[in-house]
């Protein structure tokens, strides 16, 4: 069963009286585990795409089905639910509550939960985020204010407030857009860390050596999914540059 | 280019750009008749007082005895006489006037005060209709004041019977319901019903020991004038009253404008409050745009060019909507207190208001001009950066949310926003505090007003259980003496005890009496009270000691201080037999005689002095019953006297002032909810549409609107309980310096009463409620934040 399936997506704008057809029967399934990339030039519809896709936005037509349950005819409480417990998001920019420590920040969506709301639920809650924030190797900045740390460190922290829910799939939009060259790496390897451990991952990027650590790459273009090419799973940094020849031909294919 | 920006901004701002209109229009309405009003009252006063021809001193005497002598001395002996006029007027009891309506005759209310008969015959003092004119009567016809014929219910038409010694008993037509400078003001303690000479003859000859002189006197020199008439020791003499003490009755028309100024002085405060939070709120929110503006090259005064021009239209709309509608408001205001008095002509107002506006116009305009010059220190790539330097951070979050270990995350939240960034609640703040203060004034106002201490000020034991207003028998004559009224108290006793009631009475007999200084030797008419009865332990003193002994005496503050006279000093009374050594034993404040009077000891005998009149008597008997409720029954069973309670004479001796602030609480505690509600709704708008992208960010991370909306109503909740944590000792300060004041104007310093349920939960309460519903409507917004609204986050 796939985690999500989307089926016949369409999603259009009206703006100044013209009908703008951003998102055209889009089709795809996400499988449990599974990461996947989403190219294409700008304003083909990718962020549309996630944010669609991840029931933030609300679709025209078509199905968005989360593990069988259609996110579509979902009521706004019931997305936030979803969203809350089974969902996390990483933005382009580190979009963080700035009167907030970066502790606080990751802990935010675990307060909020069932779990969140007792004495013992908490302490787990924060006992996930040490864990956390400890892999990803970011312990020394919990009780730093946002503006005092670095971006590599402010998206790492995101990732780990994405994830102290244990969700079942996180949408990353141009997660390594404000980065440099050594923090996209890092927070790339974090990402493929976590769903080596089971999460599935919708990641957009225009950027190509993202993309490559992804198992299976869309692209997408006019508001449709043109084409796809499946890398396989991602084993180790050695198989990177035959990952990125292999999506570079594809890409170039396809007039990239 | 700058056009487009402003309709655009206009549109994109609407909701905060109409509630900051609002605002500016309520301000202007407020600003221009509030300054309107204190220009009419301040003058109004002093104006009537000139059109009504209140001379400098105006002094009373009993009966005509030695009206020669007095005549004669202040033709050739008074020092700097200008001009002077004399008349009379009679007591009349208040049982012997009715209301004749339909052939049949019901009680008439004289509200605690001496009511007179008096014609117009003299040029002071003088008496005109409510259009302010002069008029005359014919035989038959009267004319009556404003307030006293508004307690009973009487207009022009009406009939009113009054009957005298002698026979004399006629029926009236009121022809004019009448302004009277002199003893219109119920402070006043005197009213007058206006007669014509024809038929005041009638009574007056007949009651010739029920009139009493009234001497009008203009001098050059006051001090003088009262100094020499004092040693002249006319045995007749009674009360002296001077311009300033009539102008002074008028003291609580000042404190209703007072409180108007108050507010509105309030009102303008908030306004630039908001205005510059608005204006540095919508120049941070902007700063990218600004920065993009000085990068590419325009000038400075061209970018603040944009924002003054916006607010220059906002400003203007509203000062102009205000202005309109401060004209009937001002209007309402001046007919409030032209009620009372004659004022000038009213036309002037006009333009008050109009310089008003132009001048919120202009303070306005240069406070934006002032807010705006945080654009000159800012650089272009400052500014893109959203006003960071890119060097020097400060520390934003204040409190641990993984501390608290069970507090609701919107809770703290909103606590935290608020810790964090006090300084952008401080408008906030202030706001409420400024009107959580001001709705403790009148609450204040109104508790002190009926608490014991202003019963005792007033000379009345707050603990007897009834009060009598006047105890002689329909067609007696008013008490002269302390043996008519002893002898009136006997009957009252005997009478109460036929019905099963064993009552105590005490009075308090008022007399006026002559103060020699030893060692300077002057001389002083001093108002006078001594207590008769049991119940005379219940007045209290600032310093020293009742007086006890037949040669001691108290005197209050204001005496003392205006004598320079100190306790254990040693006064000389003059009285019918001679002169009385007195040592003072001590001083006391009170609202008698607008704080200046003197407490004779219980022990000497004042049987052979002409007393002025005779206060309350306190009435003691074994009850169950309210003050009240005994006061219905007693009207029930003794209805040829007038029973009242202790609450009812503090009423009327302060004019009438607390039904005035009654009315005024509801109205004004709506005012300032609905100021708050506006100021709470803007401010809310505006926190929005800063933190549009957090919201949007909590929203993605799959946080409810209920719960956003929750953490924003809590973080108005935390603002409004600092708030009114900070305005409990504020309010301390203003009974101190504006309730205490405003009281003392009548004499003496009283204990401001606050009733805590009052002051800090219900009326503050209704406020908070009005917060979080104006939060609530806000915070309606949330729900229209979309997730993609993200992109908004700096």
């Amino acid at each position: 069963m796939g985690t999500l399936k989307v089926s016949n997506l369409c999603k259009t704008y009206i703006i100044n009286k013209r009908q703008n057809n951003v998102l055209r029967n889009v089709n795809l399934t996400i499988k449990e585990g599974e990461m996947v990339g989403v190219m294409g030039p700008s304003g083909s519809g990718k962020t549309t795409l996630l944010y669609t896709v991840s029931g933030m936005d609300s679709a025209t037509a078509g199905r968005v089905e989360f593990y069988g349950k259609d996110l579509t005819g979902m009521k706004a409480n019931e997305m936030s639910d979803i969203r809350l417990n089974e969902m996390g998001f990483v933005f382009q920019q580190m979009y963080m509550l700035k009167n907030l420590t970066v502790y606080d920040n990751i802990i935010l969506p675990g307060y909020q939960t069932p779990e969140g709301k007792t004495k013992e639920g908490r302490r787990k809650i924060n006992d996930r985020a040490k864990v956390l924030m400890q892999t990803l190797g970011i312990s020394e900045i919990a009780e730093n204010d946002i503006n005092e740390v670095s971006g590599g460190q402010l998206q790492r922290a995101c990732i780990c407030r994405s994830m102290i829910n244990n969700p079942k799939i996180i949408f990353a939009d141009e997660p390594t857009g404000a980065l440099n060259k050594q923090n996209s790496i890092e927070v790339m390897e974090e990402l493929n860390r976590i769903n080596q451990a089971g999460t599935a991952v919708l990641l957009v990027t225009h950027d190509m050596k993202v993309a490559s650590k992804c198992e299976r790459v869309l692209y997408i273009e006019d508001g449709d999914i043109r084409d796809e090419i499946t890398l396989g799973r991602r084993l180790g940094r050695a198989e990177d540059r035959t990952r990125e020849r292999t999506l570079n031909d594809w890409l170039i294919g396809l007039g990239w | 280019m700058i056009q487009r920006i402003l309709k655009k901004d206009m549109k994109r701002r609407k909701s905060v750009n109409i509630i900051l209109f609002l605002f500016i229009t309520i301000a202007s309405i407020f600003l221009s008749s509030s300054i309107n009003n204190i220009l009419v009252v301040t003058s109004a006063v002093e104006y009537y007082m000139d059109y009504a021809k209140v001379p400098d001193i105006n002094f009373i005497v009993s009966g005509t005895q030695e009206k020669e002598v007095i005549d004669d001395w202040i033709e050739h002996e008074s020092p700097n006489l200008k001009s002077w006029g004399y008349n009379t007027v009679m007591s009349v009891n208040e049982k012997d006037i009715k209301i004749h309506r339909e052939k049949k005759d019901s009680a008439f209310k004289s509200n605690g005060v001496t009511t007179y008969i008096g014609t117009m015959n003299a040029e002071y003092c003088k008496v005109y209709d409510m259009d302010g004119r002069d008029f005359t009567l014919k035989q038959g016809e009267a004319a009556i004041g404003y307030g006293i014929a508004e307690d009973n219910k009487l207009s022009e038409g009406d009939q009113i019977r009054i009957s005298a010694a002698g026979g004399v008993n006629k029926i009236f037509t009121i022809k004019y319901l009448v302004k009277d400078a002199a003893f219109g003001s119920e402070m006043a303690g005197m009213s007058r019903i206006m007669l014509s000479e024809e038929d005041y003859k009638d009574y007056s000859e007949k009651n010739e020991s029920n009139l009493q002189g009234l001497y009008y006197v203009n001098t050059g020199d006051q001090n003088t004038f009262i100094r020499e008439y004092n040693d002249q020791e006319f045995t007749s003499a009674l009360n002296m009253i001077t311009r300033q003490t009539y102008t002074m009755a008028y003291s609580f028309d000042m404190i209703m404008a007072a409180l108007l100024i108050l507010i509105g002085i309030c009102l303008i405060l908030i306004a630039l409050l908001v205005l510059r939070f608005t204006l540095v709120f919508t120049l941070e929110e902007e700063y990218r745009e600004i920065g993009i503006m000085k990068a590419v090259g325009l000038k400075e005064f061209a970018i603040k060019k944009i924002y003054l021009v916006k607010y220059f239209f906002i400003v203007t709309a509203g000062s102009a909507v205000g202005l309109a509608a401060s004209i009937p408001v001002s209007q309402m205001m001046v007919k409030g207190v032209s009620r009372n008095m004659i004022m000038e002509d009213t036309s002037a107002n006009f333009w008050v208001n109009i310089i008003c506006t132009f001048l919120i116009i202009a303070l306005v305009m240069l406070f934006c001009y002032g807010c705006t010059r945080k654009l000159n220190k800012i650089s272009a790539i400052s500014a893109i950066r959203g006003g960071q330097s890119g060097e020097r951070f400060h520390r934003r979050s204040v409190l641990k949310m993984h501390k608290c270990k069970r507090m609701p995350v919107a809770v703290f939240l909103g606590l935290n926003d608020m810790a964090s960034h006090l300084k952008r609640y401080l408008v906030l703040m202030v706001t409420f505090c400024l009107s959580f203060i001001l709705i403790t004034i009148p609450l204040n106002t109104l508790n002190t007003m009926q608490s014991e201490e202003m019963a005792e000020k007033f000379c009345m034991n707050p603990d007897s259980s009834v009060y009598i207003e006047t105890i002689e028998k329909p067609g007696e004559e008013p008490y002269k003496t302390i043996k008519d009224l002893k002898a009136g108290m006997n009957r009252v006793e005997k009478e109460l005890k036929e019905k099963g009631y064993d009552a105590k009475l005490t009075a308090v007999p008022i007399y006026f009496l002559r103060f020699y200084e030893e060692e300077q030797g002057g001389k002083n008419h001093i108002m006078t009270v001594q207590i008769l009865g049991e119940n005379n332990d219940f007045l209290t003193y600032l310093e020293g000691e009742a007086p006890t002994l037949e040669n001691e005496i108290a005197i209050s503050r204001a005496i003392l201080e205006q004598n320079d006279w100190q306790i254990g000093d040693t006064v000389e009374v003059g009285l019918t037999n001679g002169t009385k050594k007195m040592l003072i034993t001590g001083t006391y404040s009170d609202y008698m005689q607008l704080g200046k009077s003197a407490r004779m000891n219980p022990e000497i005998d004042l049987s052979s002095e002409i007393m002025f009149q005779y206060w309350n008597i306190m009435a003691d008997v074994k009850t169950d019953l309210t003050q009240q409720e005994l006061a219905d029954k007693m009207e029930k069973l003794f209805p040829d006297y007038k029973w009242t309670t202790a609450q009812e004479v503090v009423d009327r001796n302060v004019g009438g002032i607390q039904e005035n602030l009654k009315s005024m609480l509801v109205p004004m505690t709506g005012m300032l909810c609905a100021v708050i509600m506006l100021i709470t709704l803007l401010m809310e708008r505006l926190f929005i549409a800063r933190e549009k992208g957090e919201i949007a960010m909590m929203k993605s991370m799959g946080y409810k609107n209920r719960t956003i909306c929750l953490w924003q109503v809590l973080r108005m909740v935390w603002v409004a309980l600092v708030s009114m944590i900070a305005a409990v000792p504020l309010s301390f300060v203003s009974n101190q310096f504006i309730l205490k004041p405003i009281f003392a104007i009548m004499g003496a310093e009283v204990e401001i009463q606050v009733v805590p349920w009052q002051v800090y939960g219900l009326y503050p309460g209704v406020l908070l409620v009005g917060i979080i519903l104006a939060t609530v409507i806000a915070a309606v917004k949330v729900k229209q934040i979309n997730i993609r609204e993200l992109n908004n986050l700096e």
